[in-house]
């Protein structure tokens, strides 16, 4: 017999709720996010300039 | 209870896109169950009852935390409607929301090649902060990274068309959609 495939499931990390995936969302898909998007590139970039640097 | 919840996931259903829908049913992914029990033990019921083994113990404990799940071995998607992460108040949304992110993992389960699930880590470093940290604290398994994000990415893409957008979102790196959109659709 095959070994079982494992499902894949939707769980919230412990202390998360409902609440705070729906603010998450919200945040993303109000454009808040696009920020935390834009500073994460910069970070990249300035990890680059460090590397090029060396 | 019941009633509704399957008349939302039916809606959820038919608010995919036409060739997402095409390709769910093509992968034998189209259906679905909406129950009242914790999910680890009754799909661990239902694989001994189909003749496909049975579920380690460690992965009926972990599944049975879990509000919904894709089960590869039956084609289904199962939905604890009684999980107490639900909400009443904000049911259709969160039901919705959570049958699209199990119909995204249907999708990345049979799509996703070796490559994107080997780039799982990087592409959870490409997400916007909040959600990479969800990804992270839920303690998914390095190999379950890229489905993750494609599954919980449809999930957010599907709740921007519902609000009448298209495309990609701003926030959203393009290495990431592009991946979504091989993998999803």
């Amino acid at each position: 017999m095959k070994p079982v495939k494992l499902p894949a499931g939707y769980r919230l990390p412990k202390g998360t709720t409902m609440a705070d995936v729906r603010r998450l969302d919200q945040e993303l898909l109000s454009g808040e996010g696009h920020h935390q998007a834009q500073s994460y590139d910069a970070k990249r970039g300035q990890k680059r300039t460090h590397r090029e640097e060396k | 209870m019941l009633t509704e919840a399957e008349e939302i996931v039916r809606q959820a259903w038919r608010e995919l896109p036409r060739g997402d829908r095409d390709l769910l049913k093509a992968i034998s992914a189209d259906q679905w169950e909406v129950c009242e029990r914790p999910l680890g033990t009754y799909t661990d019921e239902l694989l001994r009852s189909a003749g496909c083994g049975s579920l380690p113990a460690d992965e009926i404990s972990r599944s049975n935390d879990a509000l919904a799940l894709w089960v590869p071995d039956l084609r289904v998607v199962l939905i604890n409607v009684s999980h107490s992460a639900f909400d009443a108040s904000t049911f259709d949304y969160d039901l919705s929301r959570v049958a699209w992110h199990e119909w995204g993992h249907a999708l990345s389960l049979d799509r996703a090649d070796e490559d994107d699930i080997a780039a799982g880590e990087r592409y959870v470093e490409l997400l916007p902060e909040g959600l990479a940290r969800h990804v992270r604290q839920v303690g998914y398994r390095r190999r379950e990274y890229t489905h993750e994000i494609v599954a919980e990415i449809y999930a957010i893409l599907m709740i921007w068309r519902r609000q009448g957008n298209a495309g990609q979102p701003p926030w959203l790196h393009p290495e990431v959609y592009e991946l979504v959109r091989r993998v999803a659709g």
